[in-house]
């Protein structure tokens, strides 16, 4: 096993296969700091390229330019409040304030070193728990998807940020622009009003990029001047790596709820850094400091999204069954190149090992030029925000067309930004949008499949032993802010009760 | 300020019923398993908007309106435009749609050009070197992204319609 595995690191170390990893990295980076253009973009353009290619260099490549646009996806979020991609909305939430606050160079530390642990600790549990964790989530059917769905979105009520009801409707908003296009059982065509554009359902790069990135030029737009000023841009930058050492707790929660999310089908890295970013701030102490500039609430969203890529992998690799849109790409790449992938696939000699070799490295390529070059691009927020607009407007356009060549696309992303501009300036709690819009698929296609299996009965719900507990959790979620209240004034009549007695004991 | 945000409150929580009544509409169009889900959803938040709704009208009788003397203090108290350095939203929201028109007839690229300088003039930058400059190494930096990643941008109405005439010749 260890010769394996040095053999394994040794084929991953030849020099053609370190210039691809370079090349992979340096070319996600690119495509990732680009708005709207995420890893399904990158790694399907790479896909072809790879023909040629030795089974091992290719995976190499294509785990590069996964891991790397993932990464750069955060560069936008966190300088100019611009998604790069829909892996990294809640990036923005606590990303820009501390770039607002002159700490630039401080989150894009935390977001280099959220990024390789998030990926650390998704590579251990790819090569230590794979077939584990695998076995687990195929044991989960319809009932228990559509539970943790429903455990993700019961999340509204802290994403809503006191404003209950608002949060409510913007998720129900959210759940209603996910129906549109074919119905996930029937096909039935469905709130398309006779445009063929909408058959296929709304995209979720295009929205996002309209929603998040749009908008929020609109206002920089407004505000004038430049994003932020920049304090110690290089010194930052180590002081972010250093803070996130001192974070074992968040590194750990976020990197579980990633590879949950990773190992399931249909959840993934975009619905990991909201759900992460939410649960963290739900454990928080200090919860009324996220969306403020909390390291914290940076760190989770990175450390779940990296985690979660590689936890895709995990069902990709050991079952042959993609968890993504880009794991799916993965497949296709290990079957061009003859490798089938499923239980056998770790019998198939130094290959197994030097791919899983091959991810390692791609972590530590792109956290080396993260960390070289993050000051530097950190100084992105100096530029005034008269230049910085347009380019960032053409910019979205760009990667909104880009992805599908649909100039239609375009115009939905105008149409979101507007959207966006006017809950953001209103101060509507936005992410509730977007876990309503990311699980409307998943909730209703198992919602269904559990009624066909119990026939039309809603037994399986909570017949399930998993099931069950994860409904329990849901309601627990859902009432815990009301709990809290009660059980607050309480203490807090007992605690006047009490005082009023000490001063009339005292009067006496 | 406020009662802008109430208006705009109000107008989009009819806006989010209405679609959400459309839906429900909608919905009895489809087959029992296509309809359910979307049904549930709309009910629930047409349910909810009725429920903000009733709670802001109740609020507002609640409270008594401001004087003429308030408002007159509000205004006074001197809070910045949001419009003192940059440029408005709707302005910056008419030269997004202006590109994309510009898009559709002239092709991403030339569009790209004038929307830069355009949006660079209406943000009061007035080195006309600098801007044209600026424009031209953005066009160019979108067709060169354009070219290394194979996407086919589009060349416009008008680009077309001269090539279409020029092949038919």
């Amino acid at each position: 096993m260890a010769e394996m595995w040095l053999q394994g690191f040794l084929v991953a170390f030849q020099g053609m296969n370190l210039l691809y990893l370079l090349i992979g990295t340096v070319f996600g980076l690119i495509v990732g700091a680009l708005p709207g253009l995420g890893p399904m973009f990158a790694v399907s353009l790479a896909l072809p390229l790879t023909y040629g290619m030795p089974a091992a260099s290719a995976i190499i490549l294509l785990s590069a330019i996964h891991a790397s646009t993932s990464y750069g996806d955060s560069f936008a979020s966190i300088l100019i409040n611009t998604p790069g991609g829909p892996t990294s909305v809640a990036s923005c939430w606590d990303g820009f304030p501390l770039a607002q606050k002159g700490k630039a160079g401080f989150a894009m530390g935390i977001s280099t070193a959220g990024a390789l642990t998030g990926g650390l600790i998704g590579w251990l549990s790819l090569v230590l728990i794979a077939p584990v964790l695998a076995e687990l989530s195929m044991g989960m059917g319809p009932a228990e998807y559509f539970m943790v769905g429903l455990l993700a979105l019961s999340l509204l009520s802290m994403a809503s940020e006191g404003e209950t009801i608002k949060g409510m409707i913007l998720g129900g908003f959210g759940l209603l622009l996910s129906f549109i296009g074919r119905d996930p059982i029937t096909a039935t065509k469905r709130f398309t009003w006779g445009i063929v554009y909408l058959e296929d359902g709304l995209p979720l790069a295009v929205v996002f990029v309209g929603l998040f990135a749009l908008s929020q030029i609109i206002m920089l737009a407004e505000q004038g001047g430049s994003v932020a000023e920049l304090r110690e841009a290089k010194r930052g930058v180590l002081e972010g790596v250093l803070n996130v050492l001192r974070r074992p707790v968040t590194i750990i929660r976020s990197g579980l709820v990633g590879i949950f999310m990773g190992i399931m089908p249909a959840l993934g890295p975009s619905t990991a850094n909201v759900i992460a970013y939410l649960v963290e701030k739900r454990s928080s102490r200090h919860p009324e400091t996220f969306g403020q500039g909390e390291p914290a609430g940076l760190l989770a969203p990175e450390v779940a999204k990296s985690s979660c890529i590689i936890g895709d992998l995990i069902p990709t690799f050991t079952l042959g069954v993609p968890g993504s849109g880009v794991t799916a790409l993965f497949l296709a790449a290990l079957i061009l190149h003859g490798i089938q992938p499923g239980p056998e696939f770790f019998g198939k000699g130094v290959l197994p090992y030097a791919v899983f070799a091959g991810i390692l490295l791609a972590q530590l390529t792109f956290f080396i030029l993260g960390l070289g070059f993050a000051g530097k691009i950190a100084k992105v927020v100096l530029v005034p925000n008269t230049f910085l607009v347009p380019v960032v407007v053409v910019l979205c356009f760009f990667g909104a067309f880009a992805a599908r060549n649909f100039l239609t696309d375009i115009v939905i992303t105008l149409v979101f930004g507007v959207i966006g501009f006017a809950l953001y300036k209103s101060k509507w709690p936005l992410p509730c949008l977007v876990l309503g819009f990311v699980l409307g698929d998943i909730l209703e296609a198992n919602f269904h499949r559990t009624l066909i299996i119990g026939h039309g009965s809603l037994t399986p719900f909570v017949t399930s032993p998993t099931s069950l507990v994860l409904f329990i959790t849901c309601v627990v979620l859902l009432c815990w802010p009301y709990i809290r209240t009660l059980a607050s004034r309480r203490s807090k009549s007992n605690y006047a009760l009490a005082r009023v007695s000490v001063e009339e004991e005292v009067e006496r | 300020m406020k009662s802008y945000l109430w208006r705009f409150e109000t107008f989009a929580v009819v806006a989010i019923g209405f679609f959400s009544g459309l839906f429900l509409f909608q919905t009895y169009q489809y087959g029992r398993r296509a309809a359910l889900f979307p049904r549930i959803i709309s009910l629930t938040v047409l349910f909810l908007t009725a429920v903000f709704l009733y709670s802001r009208v109740h609020r507002i009788r609640k409270q008594k309106a401001p004087s003429s003397k308030e408002e007159t203090v509000r205004a006074a108290s001197g809070v910045k435009p949001a419009t003192a350095e940059g440029v408005n939203w709707l302005l910056t929201l008419a030269a997004a749609t202006g590109f994309l028109v510009f898009i559709y007839f002239i092709g991403f690229a030339a569009a790209t050009f004038f929307y830069v300088a355009a949006h660079l003039y209406l943000a009061g930058y007035h080195r006309h070197q600098v801007i044209w400059a600026f424009a031209a190494a953005m066009a160019i930096a979108m067709l060169g992204t354009a070219y290394l990643f194979a996407i086919p941008l589009p060349q416009g109405l008008v680009v077309d319609m001269i090539l279409e005439t020029a092949g038919g010749r």
